[in-house]
């Protein structure tokens, strides 16, 4: 597995520098997007499944959901992180400034500021399983104010970013090669999150 | 419906013991308000005359609202902690009454700040109002959804250590939307003429009945177990 994930992942560096076209407008800097854009997905991505989890966890009481639930906020935010940071030096070569709260800032923003309370929550109560029960009930309060913070407060600030891929009009604008390594770098990236995810928990099982 | 029927006197009597003990204390409203006087008074005194543009007036009115309520609004739960009636609370009270009985008693408990900041906000940074309607909704409906998500959180931290600081990073990224709501909407009551769009407004609505819902949900866990 190990083997096949590296070798997809070298594949996918090789096809993000080599295979793409430099963008009209922004040059070679379009590779950027290529690791920005999965990165931000997959931060998205460890959120709900954290919150997935932490159902699961009070729906059955096994800890192992909880374990599950907590390393994918750990790897939420570290991917979360990533994300902030390679949107902010793709915002400073493309529009001149490192941060402007753009609506997608703020989103990701708060998403950052969410796992940091859920991690001082969790690091604040010391017996196990009401740890895991109390940041169970953190993971989906927060998660029910989400949609507001991705789909309401944006619509109240001007953007500069640029339209999801597949936007309103259920138009795609993307070349193919493009698309097709973005699919790829998308496919990659979530793979190594489900990798780090559960080689974590062998890890942990084995100790 | 015995059910419903027997809830309400519940949440009554939660709501009656709250105030009740708050009497005896005085501690959560004294904290409230002298903190917000003070916030209040930094900001007049180095402001000064000048004048300030309506966003900036909406902005600074909800930031005292919001840290004067992180003051006080905790000690709904913690003071039950503290003082170690929690476990006779536990014992006797069910979830449902529990819950809406405290968050009664933090709604009013904010509409008292609201109702004691207003007046001196205006009378210290000289500000007119245009749209007093439109106010009186967006700081009943800003105050019942802060309300709420203080009242699941502080429950959250019963048993957590470092309580005060924790607080205030926990509540702040899910209240972040109510106050964004409410200053982009108090922005146009600072400012003369027609108000254009109500939209921001609803928007807070579905917020508050959102948060009500999963917190009514969400409590029976941290609660009954």
């Amino acid at each position: 597995m190990n083997v096949a994930l590296s070798i997809f992942t070298v594949c996918t560096v090789f096809a993000v520098f080599y295979i793409v076209p430099p963008a009209e407008g922004l040059g070679n800097l379009v590779r950027i997007a290529f690791f920005h854009i999965p990165v931000a997905w997959v931060s998205v991505l460890a959120f709900l499944l954290s919150a997935w989890k932490a159902f699961c966890y009070l729906r059955y009481r096994k800890l192992s959901d909880d374990e599950v639930s907590s390393r994918s906020a750990a790897l939420g935010l570290l991917f979360c992180f990533m994300a902030t940071v390679s949107g902010a030096i793709f915002a400073k070569l493309t529009w001149g400034a490192y941060w402007n709260w753009d609506p997608r800032q703020i989103t990701i923003f708060i998403l950052l500021l969410i796992y940091g309370a859920y991690f001082a929550l969790r690091s604040s109560i010391a017996e196990k399983e009401l740890r895991a029960r109390l940041s169970a009930v953190y993971s989906l309060f927060s998660c029910a104010a989400m949609p507001f913070l991705v789909f309401v407060v944006p619509r109240y600030y001007f953007s500069l970013h640029p339209e999801p891929i597949l936007n309103k009009s259920g138009s795609f604008q993307m070349d193919y090669v493009m698309a097709g390594v973005l699919c790829l770098a998308l496919l990659n990236i979530t793979w190594i999150f489900f990798r780090c995810l559960y080689r974590g928990g062998k890890g942990k099982a084995d100790e | 419906m015995p059910i419903m029927l027997s809830v309400l006197p519940k949440i009554y009597w939660i709501l009656c013991k709250e105030m009740k003990s708050e009497y005896r204390s005085r501690e959560a409203v004294s904290a409230l308000l002298l903190f917000s006087l003070t916030t209040l008074s930094v900001v007049s005194m180095t402001i000064g005359n000048e004048q300030i543009s309506p966003a900036f007036l909406a902005v600074l009115f909800w930031i005292i609202l919001f840290f004067s309520a992180m003051a006080g609004l905790s000690r709904v739960f913690l003071q039950e902690q503290s003082s170690g009636t929690i476990y006779t609370l536990r014992l006797y009270g069910e979830a449902q009454p529990v819950l809406f009985g405290k968050f009664l008693y933090n709604f009013l408990l904010l509409n008292l700040l609201s109702l004691f900041l207003l007046p001196l906000f205006l009378v210290f940074l000289n500000v007119e109002i245009y749209h007093p309607g439109l106010l009186f909704l967006i700081i009943l409906a800003g105050n019942t959804g802060m309300a709420m998500i203080t009242t699941l959180l502080a429950s959250l931290l019963i048993q957590a250590q470092g309580q005060g600081a924790l607080f205030t990073i926990v509540s702040f990224p899910i209240l972040l939307p109510i106050l964004l709501f409410c200053i982009k909407l108090t922005t146009v009551v600072f400012l003369p003429g027609t108000v254009d769009s109500l939209q921001p407004l609803a928007f807070l609505g579905v917020y508050d009945l959102v948060m009500i819902g999963i917190s009514s949900i969400l409590f029976d866990y941290i609660w009954c177990d």
